[in-house]
């Protein structure tokens, strides 16, 4: 468990306010097991997110993209000039780029745990805080669009009665918003509800 | 008065109310968050797009425009663009005989402004690119004469041909290089291409008859020029 997930974790326990609530003195669970107080606990699997580099490849397939045969009639411009004009043979790229970002998150919910099945949300922040962008690194007034997808968790359930949800999301930044090669960055904010 | 305070103050208990229940009412709600650092990386990007085969139809109608330029024709001519109106011949001075008069236009053989070992020919939009990033923020296209600078007829390799020489490169509107083999540009992003020209220079003399002008008989084959693309 990275520290950036037990920051929150603490935080989260001690909002509980069960009546169990005083055995949190003891300190933060440092395993997975079913926590007697009934509360599901996030974690992450992942610290930080180095996507796979935005290459030519994402976008055309290919450097240099041959679009084919091309007829046209010349015309004579001006005197002792042809001239004869093509459609561009330029093609559209594709409409976005699209990154899997892994498992993310872990929820561990004990048996005793009722009421909604619990969930994770995420949004992406800039390092300016601005929701649904990345920022380029060293220049973070440029941003980029991002959109993030959530993946269906894999849902298992341990010996011991708890289920165990594991989750991840998918990036998809449209090809339109890349304006400048770059290093971008940014957070995602994981957030539980419905417990 | 009375009645709204009263209600006024039914609206407040049940506001009160809500609050508890959200705090103190279950031993379960809560919220815990998390946080995930992201980088991605956008490389530097060139796309170069380009026809692997350009055909160009030359009508009849275009060759009479290339010899006559865009004058326009007169009724003595006909409105046909395949007639040449050369201009006012000035004062023919006539000479008489048996048969009548004689006046001679001294029209010339040869059209002015015209070389037929020498026509220049534009391929508009033959080519675009796609750029961002690199070791600068331009992009620039050159072009050569690829592998075959020889068209012949039919592809068969005879007498008849046309010979392809001098290649440039232009882009719209006018760049650094427009009409040489290079052509300098701003990296155009991602979205809107940048269009680009190529411009190729025509011996005829050696074209008297009229078909299909190849590198050889299958049509593909050896490139008669070719694009590169640098910058990034």
């Amino acid at each position: 468990m990275s520290l950036s997930a037990l920051l929150p974790l603490a935080v989260a326990i001690s909002l509980a306010g069960s009546p169990g609530g005083s055995r949190l003195a003891s300190g933060i669970p440092l395993t997975r097991a079913p926590l007697p107080w009934g509360a599901a606990v996030m974690e992450t699997l992942q610290r930080s997110v180095q996507l796979q580099p935005i290459r030519v490849e994402d976008l055309a397939g290919a450097a240099s993209v041959a679009s084919g045969a091309a007829s046209a009639t010349a015309v004579a411009p001006a005197r002792a000039q042809l001239a004869a004009t093509y459609a561009t043979p330029a093609r559209a790229t594709v409409p976005y780029i699209q990154r899997d970002l892994g498992r993310l998150w872990r929820l561990t919910v004990p048996a005793s745990a009722h009421g909604p099945t619990p969930r994770v949300t995420a949004t992406v922040e800039s390092l300016r805080g601005e929701p649904g962008k990345l920022s380029l690194v060293g220049h973070e007034e440029i941003s980029i669009p991002v959109l993030l997808l959530e993946n269906a968790p894999v849902v298992r359930a341990d010996t011991n009665g708890t289920t165990v949800l594991e989750g991840g999301f998918a990036l998809q930044i449209p090809s339109s918003a890349l304006e400048r090669a770059g290093s971008y960055g940014g957070r995602l904010v994981l957030r539980t509800e419905g417990y | 008065m009375s009645t709204r305070f009263t209600k006024g103050c039914g609206r407040i208990g049940a506001s009160l109310l809500l609050a508890g229940a959200a705090l103190f009412g279950s031993t379960t709600a809560s919220a815990q968050n998390a946080v995930v650092d992201l980088n991605v990386t956008l490389s530097p990007i060139t796309i170069l797009y380009y026809f692997s085969t350009v055909n160009v139809n030359v009508s009849s109608a275009a060759m009479a425009g290339m010899l006559c330029g865009t004058g326009t024709p007169s009724a003595i001519y006909n409105t046909s663009a395949a007639n040449c109106d050369v201009g006012a011949t000035g004062s023919l001075a006539a000479t008489g005989g048996a048969g009548g008069l004689t006046a001679n236009g001294n029209i010339g053989t040869s059209p002015g402004g015209f070389n037929v070992a020498a026509v220049p020919l534009t391929l508009q939009n033959v080519w675009a690119v796609r750029a961002i990033g690199g070791s600068s923020p331009n992009t620039t296209v050159s072009v050569a004469i690829g592998a075959s600078n020889t068209l012949t007829l039919n592809g068969a390799g005879g007498a008849q041909k046309i010979v392809i020489s001098n290649p440039t490169v232009s882009t719209s509107p006018n760049t650094s290089g427009n009409g040489t083999t290079a052509v300098t540009f701003a990296d155009p992003g991602l979205v809107n291409a940048q269009p680009g020209n190529v411009g190729l220079t025509l011996d005829l003399t050696n074209a008297t008859t009229s078909g299909v002008y190849e590198t050889n008989a299958s049509g593909t084959g050896a490139s008669n020029y070719t694009l590169t693309v640098s910058g990034t």
